[in-house]
């Protein structure tokens, strides 16, 4: 097995590079997303992510808390990383080191200091920093290849932990700029997740069969559902699925803002955070075209 | 551009699928979801989209 091997079939660590302490990319979930469902009044994402990051940047105290919250983006948060690096024209696996790379200079050293959370959204200030960390790439690429790195995140791990499917066109994907394509792999993972919150709250109640049939008519207009063939599908009494759609379209509206949440300082620019990838997944189409 | 590599690759998320007949966008994701669609919902805010009341009529089902 070569360097590069064992290094990928490791656990998802990362070292800090003064001491011996490790952080895992696969930590806890935090509290914050979770504890606030369901008891917070609509619309007030107490605590979340990124706001924990941006308040607790500088402290001492708050050290280990924000490093976490800040891996726990990240680790969701990588596919856009990867698709935007494969996008500048690297290999895929010089792409996937450089992913690693990218995550271990995030959270190991001052990047929350110099990239000054305060003036920007996660996923705006993250791809800044993507970009300068690509300018010297090819050094990088071959310190690595020199032994002269400590990398260490189980590729295929994540991408089994939250499998995507996203797809599209191969003209859509050939005629994407890099950040157009950053921005489309951003709101797929905001959409999925939202969507597997909602498939696993269905899957706790036993009512797995509810989502799979119900769940493709989240977006479709009333007039075109018919009650009486879902309720036929789903097994559920005619009367309740129009009261099921009606609320599994409420909750899932409701996840997937408190997913755009996590990555905003304040709840209030949830909406144009979502605005600016509905308007980038609309001119993705019209660049297709 | 590097067309081959592992399953998460830009290579894999091409399948050709048809425009949405709701937006013109030919981006899906589970199920063949439109990914545009979906995003746009989030757009409109309930007054109360408590987990609780999916729970309840959930736990209702007969």
């Amino acid at each position: 097995m070569n360097k590069r091997s064992e290094l990928r079939d490791r656990r998802i660590a990362v070292i800090w590079p003064c001491s011996t302490r490790r952080i895992s990319l696969k930590s806890p979930v935090l509290s914050s997303a979770s504890a606030n469902e369901g008891t917070v009044r609509p619309g007030a994402f107490v605590t979340t992510r990124w706001s924990l990051i941006v308040s607790g940047g500088g402290f001492k105290s708050k050290e280990q808390e924000t490093r976490a919250a800040l891996a726990e983006l990240c680790r969701i948060y990588w596919r856009p990383i990867f698709a935007f690096i494969c996008r500048r024209g690297y290999s895929t696996q010089d792409a996937e080191d450089l992913t690693q790379d990218f995550f271990v200079m995030i959270l190991e050293g001052d990047w929350l200091k110099n990239a000054d959370p305060s003036r920007g959204r996660f996923r705006s200030l993250l791809l800044k920093s993507l970009k300068n960390f690509l300018n010297d790439a090819a050094d990088k690429i071959h310190a690595r290849k020199r032994g002269g790195d400590v990398s260490f995140i189980s590729w295929d791990a994540w991408m089994s932990e939250a499998p995507s499917e996203l797809s599209m066109s191969t003209q859509t994907l050939t005629s994407l700029p890099a950040e157009r394509l950053f921005d489309v792999r951003w709101a797929a993972t905001v959409v999925e997740r939202a969507l597997r919150r909602l498939r696993e709250e269905c899957e706790r109640k036993g009512r797995r069969r509810v989502f799979d049939v119900l769940s493709a008519y989240l977006t479709v207009e009333r007039d075109d559902v018919s009650c009486a063939s879902l309720a036929t599908k789903s097994g559920v009494p005619q009367g309740t699925v129009k009261k099921l759609l009606y609320r599994m379209r409420q909750r899932y509206r409701w996840l997937l803002r408190d997913e755009v949440a996590q990555t905003v300082e304040n709840p209030a620019d949830i909406e144009d955070e979502l605005r600016h990838l509905c308007g980038a997944l609309a001119a993705s189409s019209e660049q297709a075209r | 551009m590097i067309l081959h590599g592992s399953t998460d690759s830009l290579p894999a998320i091409t399948h050709e699928p048809d425009d949405c007949p709701r937006c013109d966008t030919a981006l899906r994701v589970n199920n063949g979801l439109c990914l545009l669609c979906l995003l746009q919902a989030g757009l409109t805010e309930d007054e109360d989209s408590r987990s609780g009341s999916l729970d309840t009529l959930l736990s209702e089902i007969e």
